[in-house]
């Protein structure tokens, strides 16, 4: 077995392996990537005429015309043709009448023109075209082969179907020739989520879930109530067709298990990654569970945000502590033998924390203990020898469970027979 | 790439502006497999995968007539892929919380036989935790500088060297055996 001498080396390998490796693609990525940049010819198009507004990007854009042309679509430049005449919308348009998609801000002027008829296409309103982006890849010379980044709002537009879409203009791919199939935005969304799902041949016609009737139009705008598989079918003006949407979903219950002020918090079932909070506060980031000294009285929630397969869920708990300590104290110790005060005692029941120390008048430290159970005996602690009569002072510091520390003085009498 | 493979790509991306789809079904064939390999590379599991490649061909067909000719055109479709991976995970994930995850114990798999084929490396990087293999990817992988890296992410250069640091200890603990 070869041995790698540093970790560059071992990077080196993975970068040259890694670099070139394939591995064969899922068979239904095709369908959908076709649909979608068919159907999406007519937008490229539509931010194409916001472009039109300045008469040297005309020029620019003449490139680009002559694959525009092999669409059947031709463009002018508004300034060279008279009259304008618009037409605002397509009858495309008009089919997407249940359920419509998050229009974007501005929408666009989208105006189809037929091949033969030399009319004029677009004036569009210079402030309005946001989607200048698309410009700049447009512009020759500009871009860095290297640097391909696509800009985010032309990505975004891609994957959801617009309701502003034009129809396809496209000779060779008429509807009648797209196979009628179904698209959905994404086929495994999380619970709770919406996904976009569309057909192949953008034409309107009935959605059913599970068999059931839910929406007509060209887009189904579908929310993802319930974790699992739903049926999704679409009546076509020709067929039936139906897809699968796995709904996934994260659920666990938190698991409480208590010693004293240390809690411990887990969970049910296995996650990629949980974010613990006590009241809204984060407190830890780990998967397996937390352990979590809480020590007031009162009502407190611990929140988990877990998350699985990406997708996420809060889960919440909520734990009730009780503030159940008693301390009592007695202000006399008589250490003559008979079984009765003879040690200084606190009785202190349900506390986290303890410490008493007695001082005599001059303020000398007689004695001190963190536990109860050690007891002044009337004797200094360190030498054993006998304290006198007199008034001794204890101070007293202690936690009762589900409390605050608290700090108390108390004048002890001693008194010998 | 030779000079006549090179003119037939140029062909086919020229056929595919013009929206030929027989073109387009033939750049996607030839170039799928090394994409799909990018995003399993990046995303967590096969769905999230296809869904990457299947934004990225988007994408990718949509802004062909960006392409220049000048550079690699898979070069130039690599870093659509993954940008386009970058986006989903951002999408998804909502942020890239870089810092926070390590690695557990039960994750450790110490490989000290067999051989480290191509399979083993890509099961490799992908068990390392998501912040790491990001940078991970696009730095040993696909040759990002830690600049570019901080730019994609939108986090700072340190912290990029942070994760790659943490990410090569993560490696060299799995692969312990296999140091000298």
């Amino acid at each position: 077995m070869k041995k790698f001498k540093d970790i560059s080396e071992l990077e080196n390998l993975l970068k040259s392996e890694l670099n070139q490796h394939s591995v064969p693609a899922p068979p239904d990525v095709w369908s959908a990537v076709s649909s979608s940049v068919t159907g999406n010819s007519g937008s490229i198009i539509t931010q194409f005429t916001s472009y039109f507004s300045s008469f040297s990007n005309v020029l620019k854009v003449v490139l680009f015309a002559g694959g525009i042309t092999a669409v059947g679509v031709t463009l002018y430049n508004s300034n060279t043709e008279k009259p304008t005449t618009k037409i605002p919308k397509t009858t495309q348009e008009d089919e997407t009448t249940a359920i419509q998609l998050d229009n974007e801000a501005n929408p666009l002027e989208v105006i189809s023109v037929p091949e033969q008829s030399q009319t004029n296409t677009s004036k569009s309103n210079p402030t309005n075209s946001s989607k200048s982006d698309l410009v700049t890849k447009t512009n020759p010379g500009n871009e860095q082969p290297g640097n391909a980044k696509v800009p985010n709002s032309t990505m975004g537009a891609n994957q959801e179907p617009k309701a502003n879409e034009t129809p396809t203009a496209a000779k060779s791919t008429s509807k009648a020739d797209i196979e009628l199939a179904l698209f959905a935005s994404n086929n495994n969304p999380c619970k709770g989520s919406t996904i976009t799902i569309t057909n192949t041949r953008k034409e309107a016609g009935t959605w059913m879930e599970n068999g059931k009737v839910i929406a007509k139009g060209s887009i189904l705008n579908y929310v993802c109530k319930s974790a699992g598989l739903v049926n999704i079918s679409f009546q076509g003006s020709e067929r039936l067709v139906n897809t699968q949407i796995r709904i996934l979903a994260t659920s666990s219950t938190i698991i409480e298990s208590r010693n004293g002020s240390e809690f411990t918090f887990s969970l049910s079932d296995k996650h990629q990654r949980a974010d613990w909070y006590l009241d809204n506060k984060k407190i830890a980031t780990n998967s397996n569970g937390i352990s979590q000294k809480i020590e007031l009285a009162g009502k407190r929630i611990i929140k988990a945000q877990i998350t699985t397969n990406s997708c996420n869920d809060v889960l919440t708990k909520e734990i009730d502590i009780k503030a159940n300590g008693s301390i009592e104290f007695y202000n006399i110790i008589t250490p003559n033998g008979d079984g009765k005060n003879d040690n200084y005692i606190v009785n202190i029941e349900h506390y986290d924390f303890f410490f008493i120390k007695i001082f005599d008048r001059d303020n000398n430290l007689i004695f001190e203990s963190q536990s109860p159970d050690l007891q002044w005996d009337g004797n200094v602690q360190s030498s054993g020898i006998a304290c006198p009569n007199g008034e001794y002072i204890a101070k007293l510091s202690y936690k009762l469970t589900g409390e605050e520390l608290k700090q108390k003085n108390i004048k002890i009498t001693l008194i010998r027979d | 790439m030779n000079s006549s493979d090179n003119k037939d790509e140029i062909s086919l991306i020229e056929a595919c502006i013009k929206g030929d789809n027989k073109a387009q079904r033939k750049l996607y064939e030839k170039h799928a497999p090394v994409m799909y390999a990018i995003c399993l590379r990046y995303m967590t599991n096969e769905d999230e995968a296809k869904d990457a490649l299947q934004d990225g061909f988007i994408k990718a067909f949509t802004h062909l007539h960006t392409f220049r000719f000048t550079g690699s055109f898979q070069g130039w479709l690599k870093r659509i892929f993954v940008n386009a991976s970058l986006e989903l995970i951002r999408k998804r994930r909502q942020h890239f919380d870089v810092d926070e995850i390590t690695p557990t114990e039960d994750q450790a798999d110490f490989i000290e036989t067999g051989t480290l084929d191509v399979d083993r490396m890509m099961s490799l990087v992908q068990k390392l935790p998501q912040g790491y293999r990001t940078v991970f990817n696009m730095y040993v992988v696909d040759g990002y500088s830690h600049k570019e890296i901080s730019e994609e992410l939108n986090i700072s250069e340190s912290t990029s060297k942070t994760q790659l640091f943490k990410a090569r200890k993560q490696m060299q603990t799995w692969l312990k055996g296999w140091f000298e």
